[in-house]
């Protein structure tokens, strides 16, 4: 019989909690960027450059012009950033900190999480305290790694001030001592399903931002006042907002597919079905058809634009409601030992 | 408004039924009507929980009860939006699935006359001397089309504006009807299931044994089609059941190891072999799968009655309440003579006492086995046939002999310690403990269905969500000063945030091959 | 108007599919609700009801053999000839109580004409099974078998589904009939004499 590193949890927690502290710098160079990008004038707008162009045309050979289709192109001047999120040179210091920053808090809490699973002998999610962890390294890994594709450094304050709340939450609400694993928990499924939920949720936080703000964005611009007022500055327009928290939301709802199928067969080899609508399971169920629901919202005439960005906030929300209510507050097969 | 006569009206009510609007809010108020079933205690999980809710709550219970709110998933009005998502579903996979595989055979759709309205549009110049003939230039372009897996067609090749067709992205249709068909497959399979399966519960204390008969069950649930020649011959014996308690200090008294050890026979021909039943890794006798779903303590009791025969003797299993297994326990001896005794009470596995007196158990595992009973005399109510669980006992029509409140207080009996019922009438003795499994027994035929479906369907969402359908059209032409011009559009079928990359890749395809060809031209003619 | 009607029967057709599809669909969902409530649930306690097997389609010899609670093992091969009456039971079944006292009489009755009674006991050590034949008199044996191998023998033949069954054998071992729950006494009666009057198998 194994038993568990005390003094290795002890060093998880100082992890988590250093891990806490530096995102809270993360967090304060993003909101500082955010604030003084509002005041910020931008050089005059450069005619968009052709990707790839000036390299073919060199030999002279083939002349090449491309354009995308009209009527998509309709920048103000005074925008920081069209609509493919392409940011103007636009020099952003503070959000470059925000990003080093990060990157050091998402080292430190790995390593805390790490040590945690070290200290216990197994994956660390295996209670509230773990999950609440975990998946707050995994919003911000995913952020992170988000950062590569698309510069989505204006969601640098919203997800590190969310990750810290997790922290907290974690360390406040749900503190549980590093220990083994209840006999219903000991499965490979374990690693497989709870990792794959949360990976997945961390993804809906993303594009839970993201429509949160296109909403925003929309109703900025219906309003008439000029695009670039206040702190949405470095926002991109709702359009790109909606097509990326689109792409997302796919990768999302598959692994949340995923995370069901998996769930299901736990269950299967646990408790003798593979699905009982217990409450977790009910919830499980109402997100997946709330995100089933987002998606074909987008092919819809009439239910999409603002109507799929509220589709994902809702489902977004009862993530949040599976996760830290209905684990919590209601009875079923999925309350957790050692809460 | 035209009358649209009945026929009319159910072809509407179709094409409503079927519309993607329809399917949306259906699907959207499946995730609403399925909320309530996390509210409110539902029977199928919980029976005891519902009757108890009902009781305590007369003036809305009987109306969540009339709408079914206590058995939501087999209620009519989930059953009723599930089913219509359904054959909205149907209704709309089949003839998409028709128009795909036409589409599957068919061309890609002739060239637009103007490329240039299309989302992507392009041009290039070819120089005169590189000789690149209208012609030419679309067999390359309908190379390079091919290489990144378009279906190509050649349009009007002898004419001086040839061009090419191409469509890619079949497969993102294909996996949406996969997926979408997968669903049907899934509740189909989730209804054989229902319809054939059982699902059967058995208590077994350490040392006895079961044989899968029906007959040998607690309860048993077999579906509406169920045979009973279904059940498999197996059975089981419980040699020895494990518990281990977690013992740090910060855990302490969590269960971290249920094993139980037992002898177990296909059928009665079969030589025993010996297995190990533990959560989450059920046995299985083809096709019927042995779960380990509880356990408890199941305390040996004897009770003698007021003439001095032994009325009851064996084991007792008792109903854990809590994760320090303080069970609830009810014997009856209903031949004990002159009069029927009944007890009621508590089993703690390690007793202490606080300091008012009270016993309470303070540990999981049995290091002060103690019974805390009251006991009754009367009528148990078992002689006149009604069916009633061995867990229960009504003591309203009963006398009572011992209890915290009467002369005599009430029974605490310590191991192998025996009591006298006050009155002559009989006496108890706790004479050793064991503990038993509660096993859940399921036969399932619907399960590998269901895993093959649901397989199926994200197999069919990765591919659909993945893939984008995208058509591409290039034309050439020859200028009168002899340069090459060629024009290329694209069009995306559905959502495509990479059109304009791709745009990018073919035109940088064509380029680079067009200037290669020329730089070899050149060096081959000095 | 010939055609009219024509058409809402149709549409009152087309309705009633509708119906069916949305009750049956939702009978799918949850047959083990459907099934506890239509009491068919064969943990809830038969409901009396008798099946008589006429001799042609009766089905093969019944073979058991098991120990009775005072130790010794007995095998129904050792009275064969004789019309057997089993009966399925516990101390604890609240209709194994109503009908043990009609039980106890058939037995004096008919042990005398050579009906041999034999309980099949499925969950009581021998001293609570003790107690319950002291409580109604019970004088014939029973097997003890709370691991069910002589349910599962049983379950061959016909299975016993409920607590009470009882079983009528006939002279060649034959399951003659199945009372699922209390045995009504004039009925268990009927069917041990047509058991007894029906002729033995022949003896080489």
């Amino acid at each position: 019989m194994t038993t568990v590193n005390e003094t290795l949890g002890q060093y998880s927690e100082l992890f988590m909690l250093l891990a806490a502290l530096t995102y809270t710098v993360s967090f304060i160079a993003f909101a500082a960027d955010l604030v003084r990008a509002r005041k910020v004038t931008t050089a005059p707008a450069e005619p968009a450059q052709e990707p790839a162009l000036a390299a073919a045309g060199t030999l002279g050979t083939v002349q090449w012009s491309h354009g995308s289709g009209a009527g998509k192109a309709n920048n103000h001047n005074d925008a920081v950033v069209d609509d493919a999120m392409g940011y103007k040179a636009l020099r952003r210091p503070a959000a470059r900190i925000g990003v080093a920053v990060g990157i050091l808090g998402l080292v430190v809490h790995a390593a805390g999480v790490v040590t945690r699973g070290i200290a216990a002998h197994r994956v660390p999610w295996g209670n509230m305290y773990e999950f609440t962890t975990t998946g707050a390294m995994l919003v911000m890994a995913v952020f992170l790694t988000a950062l590569l594709f698309r510069d989505l450094r204006f969601l640098g304050t919203f997800i590190t001030g969310l990750v810290l709340v997790m922290l907290m939450a974690g360390a406040i609400a749900f503190p549980t001592p590093v220990a083994q694993l209840i006999p219903a928990l000991q499965s490979y499924w374990l690693i497989i399903h709870v990792s794959v939920a949360v990976l997945s949720a961390a993804i809906f936080t993303l594009t839970f931002a993201l429509s949160v703000l296109q909403l925003a964005k929309t109703r900025q611009e219906k309003s008439g006042k000029p695009r670039t007022a206040g702190l949405l500055r470095l926002v991109p327009g709702p359009v790109s907002l909606e097509q990326l928290a689109y792409r997302l939301n796919a990768i999302g709802f598959i692994l949340w597919t995923f995370t069901l199928m998996a769930g299901a067969i736990w269950a299967e080899a646990a408790w003798g079905r593979y699905w009982g609508w217990d409450t977790k399971e009910v919830w499980t169920f109402v997100i997946w058809v709330v995100y089933a629901g987002y998606l074909h919202a987008r092919a819809t005439r009439g239910w999409d634009g603002t109507r799929a960005a509220w589709l994902s906030i809702t489902g977004y929300l009862c993530v949040i409601f599976n996760f830290a209510v209905v684990n919590v507050y209601f009875p079923g097969l999925h309350s957790y030992s050692g809460l | 408004m035209p009358r649209l006569g009945p026929t009319g009206m159910l072809r509407w009510a179709w094409r409503q039924l079927t519309s993607m609007k329809t399917a949306l809010q259906l699907l959207l108020l499946l995730a609403v009507a399925a909320v309530p079933g996390s509210l409110f205690p539902q029977r199928p999980a919980n029976p005891a929980v519902v009757t108890q809710y009902i009781q305590d709550n007369p003036g809305l219970g009987p109306w969540l009860d009339r709408f079914q709110l206590f058995d939501v998933y087999s209620s009519l009005w989930f059953s009723a939006i599930y089913l219509l998502l359904f054959v909205s579903l149907i209704g709309c996979v089949i003839p998409r699935a028709v128009q795909h595989w036409k589409a599957l055979r068919s061309q890609p759709p002739r060239t637009p006359r103007r490329l240039s309205r299309l989302p992507e549009y392009g041009t290039m110049t070819v120089a005169a001397d590189t000789d690149l003939t209208p012609g030419r230039a679309i067999e390359d372009a309908a190379n390079v089309l091919r290489r990144r897996g378009y279906r190509v067609q050649l349009r009007d090749t002898g004419t001086d504006l040839p061009s090419v067709a191409a469509e890619r992205g079949y497969l993102k249709e294909a996996g949406n009807l996969v997926f979408h068909t997968a669903m049907i497959g899934v509740l189909v399979s989730i209804a054989v299931g229902g319809m054939l399966g059982y699902r059967a519960q058995k208590l077994i204390i350490e040392g006895e044994g079961f044989t899968n008969a029906e007959l040998g069950y607690d309860s048993f649930f077999p579906g509406t089609n169920f045979n009973p020649g279904a059940l498999v011959p197996f059975s089981l014996t419980l040699n020895d059941f494990d518990v281990t308690f977690d013992r740090n200090p910060a855990s302490y008294g969590n269960p971290i190891d249920f094993t139980a050890d037992m002898t177990v026979q296909d059928s009665p021909s079969d030589t025993p072999r010996q297995e190990t039943l533990r959560v989450n890794e059920p046995i299985g006798f083809g096709g019927t799968n042995v779960y380990l779903i509880g356990n408890g303590y199941a305390p040996e009791i004897t009770v003698r009655d007021g003439e001095g025969n032994i009325a009851l003797q064996g084991p007792v299993a008792s109903l854990p309440t809590d994760a320090t297994y303080n069970s609830t326990i009810v014997i009856k001896a209903p031949d004990a003579r002159p009069d029927q005794l009944g007890f009621v009470g508590f089993f703690l596995p390690t007793a202490m006492v606080d300091e008012d007196g009270v016993a309470f158990g303070s540990d999981p595992d049995p290091y002060n086995p103690q019974l805390n009973l009251n006991s009754y005399t009367g009528d148990l109510g078992l002689d006149d046939g009604n069916a009633v669980s061995v867990y229960q006992l009504d003591t309203t029509e009963l006398t009572q002999l011992n209890g915290r409140d009467m002369p005599d207080g009430g029974i605490v009996l310590g191991a192998y310690q025996t009591y006298e019922l006050p009155d002559g009438k009989g006496s108890i003795t706790f004479e050793g403990l064991k503990r038993y499994v509660a096993l859940d027994i399921v036969y399932d035929p619907g399960k590998a269905g269901a895993l093959v479906f649901t397989t199926l369907a994200l197999f069919g969402l990765i591919i659909t969500l993945t893939t984008a359908r995208r058509r591409v059209w290039i034309r050439a032409g020859q200028h009168e000063d002899g340069r090459t011009m060629v024009e290329y559009g694209l069009l995306a079928r559905g959502e495509d945030h990479s059109l304009a990359k791709e745009a990018i890749r073919i035109g940088s395809a064509l380029t680079a091959h067009w200037n290669k060809a020329n730089d070899q031209n050149r060096q081959a003619t000095p | 108007m010939m055609k009219l009607s024509l058409l809402s029967r149709r549409q009152a057709a087309a309705a009633a599919v509708l119906a069916s599809l949305l009750i049956s669909g939702c009978a799918v969902e949850d047959p083990l609700a459907e099934k506890v409530n239509a009491g068919t649930n064969s943990y809830v306690a038969g409901d009396g009801s008798v099946a008589e097997y006429a001799a042609e389609i009766r089905g093969d010899t019944v073979r058991f053999s098991g120990q009775l609670f005072d130790g010794t093992t007995a095998a129904n091969d050792d009275w064969a000839g004789q019309v057997t009456v089993l009966n399925v039971w516990y101390a604890a079944c609240a209709p194994c109580r109503v009908e043990a006292p009609d039980l106890s009489a058939l037995h004096a009755e008919f042990e005398p004409q050579g009906v041999k009674f034999y309980g099949i006991n499925t969950r009581d050590e021998a001293p609570t099974a003790a107690a319950f034949e002291r409580s109604f008199g019970i004088e014939y044996p029973s097997f003890k078998d709370k691991n069910g191998q002589i349910l599962l023998a049983l379950t061959d033949y016909v299975p016993p589904q409920a607590v009470p069954t009882t079983l009528v054998l006939d002279k060649e071992g034959r399951v003659a009939a199945r009372i699922l729950g209390i045995a009504e006494k004039s009925t268990l009666k009927a069917i041990i004499e047509d058991a007894l009057a029906a002729p033995g198998p022949e003896k080489p």
